[in-house]
């Protein structure tokens, strides 16, 4: 439980480090953005050498960024396989032709390889551009912050955003201790010869009811606890309240969004004047 | 032959990541049969490690841990080489096969078995109540180990007693229960194992002194019935000076000192390097014996102060009526 890293934050004191929290979300759909417009190998190169370089920027070891595509080998695969099977063979460069199907021809092409290699290109700079972004640079309070700031807009209309900024920002901090919690209830159980692995799905459904009740009766002595030493602490929701770390927005926020922005539209100029490389549609 | 033992045993946390930590470094350790053994050490010492190693929630990544002299995490082709030469030894004809059938049972039993021969109480027990009555929750442990409707019944019975549970509260909802009662149905739920072995992690944390005391007796009670090796793990010197004929402390992930009451607590200095100390008694004890009075040596509790402070009071007035 301990060892998760997937949407872990990477202490250090980088410039992507700094950054405004706010600016990095935007940053983010940015980012998104830009793969989804990629439509050719050049185009895909370009944005997989930006992202090395924001990578390099943020001073995140590269064993830690790679633990991050663990979870997602199984997509990656998936995704490759099929593009590379699937690709239509009508007008292609067959490399190696497996057989006939219905009426179609199956088989490697050389088409295929370069669509699959963009594929997993896609995926991995998305999944690494993004937690770079959003969870290795940027601490979970920072973020409800920079979410509630952006959806500030939304007061107008009364929505409590500020509400659902504490109750996201309180999710967060205690997801790390429910993991404890239901470790050392587990353990609990087991040293009282409880069997969580074998039997099965019903049995093993059964087998949870000794863990998930003492976890909800001690959430929920933990939720209480919580919200009288809020109380005891003055706390409540509305926009008078002050923060203890303002946002500002400074020059660096400035030059990394005219650099993101920069270079979506190098992936678009890209797209258009290298149209000779292997095309690529843009939707998944 | 010790009951539980520890060769060489070390533990690391996420080994190879760089959350790698270790708790344990080769720990030799053994634990007589019947006797009390108090385990002291800082938080952080690896006093929680070392007491699921011992019940085989954790695997200790080097060494091994042996009950009643057999390794617990035993592999299949260990027990069939073992098993193949006792019966060599005895001379004894025995196919191969049925060895090997036999070994691959023996591993299983043990790895099934070892959480009800070595019972262990863990820290805040009552975070694990989940039923809808405490009777309910003793039995879950026995039912897991497949007893009998009977012998469930009786042994509700007997632990119930041993910790002062009344019928009333056995058919309450654990979560009706006060603090302390909810410490000793916790308790109670894996002392209906019946284990060889007790193992408690703090077992008297966040009580008051009443419940303190009252838990201590639950245990001293048990074991005065069950005649089982009893292990406690605790912070508190007092505690240790009074429940416990051996003590191990345990400084930094390895063994600093494992022996009787008395050498263990006759080692002032030793403890103090180590951020520990002896009973407050024995501090009092021996800030006497600097002012002059004739106080023996080797008082862990308040009960013996008491005795020898009454002792050296009569014999000073006994002197004053003389002359």
């Amino acid at each position: 439980m301990k060892s998760v890293t997937m949407g872990r934050y990477y202490a250090s004191n980088s410039v992507i480090h700094r950054l405004d929290p706010r600016g990095k979300i935007v940053l983010a759909i940015l980012f998104i953005v830009s793969t989804f417009l990629c439509k050719n190998v050049a185009a895909f190169a370009f944005l997989f050498v930006g992202v090395l370089v924001l990578a390099a920027v943020s001073r995140v070891p590269l064993k830690v960024i790679l633990r991050s595509l663990k979870g997602v080998t199984v997509v990656i695969a998936f995704a490759a396989l099929l593009n590379l099977f699937l690709t239509s063979t009508e007008n292609a460069h067959m490399l190696w032709e497996i057989g006939t199907w219905n009426g179609r021809v199956y088989g490697i092409t050389e088409e295929g390889i370069i669509k699959a290699v963009c594929m997993v290109v896609r995926i991995i700079t998305l999944i690494i551009g993004t937690t770079l972004l959003l969870t290795y640079t940027m601490t979970p309070i920072e973020l409800t912050d920079g979410l509630s700031r952006l959806l500030w807009p939304l007061l107008k209309i009364r929505v409590p955003v500020d509400l659902f900024a504490m109750m996201m920002s309180i999710a967060l901090r205690f997801i790390p201790t429910l993991s404890e919690d239901t470790e050392r209830i587990m353990n609990a159980q087991k040293a009282r010869g409880a069997n969580f692995s074998e039997g099965g799905l019903i049995r093993k459904a059964r087998a949870l009811v000794p863990i998930l009740i003492p976890l909800f009766v001690s959430s929920f002595k933990r939720g209480e606890e919580l919200a009288v030493a809020m109380e005891c602490r003055g706390y409540h929701s509305g926009d008078d309240r002050t923060r203890l770390n303002e946002l500002h927005w400074k020059v660096r926020d400035t030059v990394t969004f005219i650099l993101f922005v920069a270079l979506g539209a190098a992936v678009v100029c890209i797209n258009i004047f290298c149209a000779g490389v292997p095309f690529l549609p843009a939707v998944l | 032959m010790a009951k539980l033992e520890l060769r060489n045993a070390g533990f690391i946390y996420n080994p190879g990541t760089e959350f790698q930590s270790v708790a344990l470094e080769d720990v030799s350790v053994a634990f007589e049969e019947n006797a009390v053994t108090g385990i002291i050490g800082h938080t952080g010492s690896g006093k929680s490690t070392l007491v699921q190693l011992l019940n085989g929630l954790l695997t200790p990544t080097s060494g091994q841990v042996f009950l009643d002299g057999r390794d617990i995490h035993e592999t299949k082709k260990d027990r069939y080489a073992a098993l193949l030469s006792e019966a060599e030894r005895s001379g004894e004809k025995v196919r191969r096969h049925t060895l090997k059938k036999q070994a691959a049972s023996d591993c299983k039993a043990m790895k099934r078995n070892i959480c009800f021969r070595v019972g262990l109480v863990m820290q805040y027990p009552e975070a694990q109540l989940f039923e809808e009555t405490v009777r309910k929750d003793i039995a879950f442990g026995p039912a897991n180990m497949g007893l009998s409707r009977e012998e469930i019944d009786a042994r509700i019975e007997k632990v119930a007693r041993l910790v002062g549970l009344n019928e009333r509260q056995l058919n309450k909802s654990p979560f009706d229960l006060s603090g302390g009662q909810k410490r000793r149905a916790a308790i109670a739920g894996v002392l209906a194992m019946e284990p060889d072995v007790l193992i408690l992690d703090e077992p008297a944390a966040g009580l008051d002194p009443k419940g303190r005391e009252t838990v201590f007796d639950c245990i001293r009670r048990y074991r005065e019935e069950c005649r089982t090796t009893v292990l406690i793990v605790s912070h508190s010197m007092e505690d240790m000076a009074a429940y416990c004929d051996r003590v191990l402390v345990l400084a930094g992930g390895r063994v600093l000192m494992h022996g009787t009451r008395e050498e263990v607590f006759g080692q002032i200095s030793g403890l103090e390097t180590h951020g520990l100390d002896v009973p407050e008694i024995t501090h009092l004890m021996n800030m006497l014996r600097g002012r002059g009075y004739p106080v023996p040596d080797g008082i862990y509790t308040v009960e013996d102060a008491v005795k020898a402070v009454m002792e050296i009071a009569h014999s000073v007035s006994g002197k004053g009526a003389d002359t």
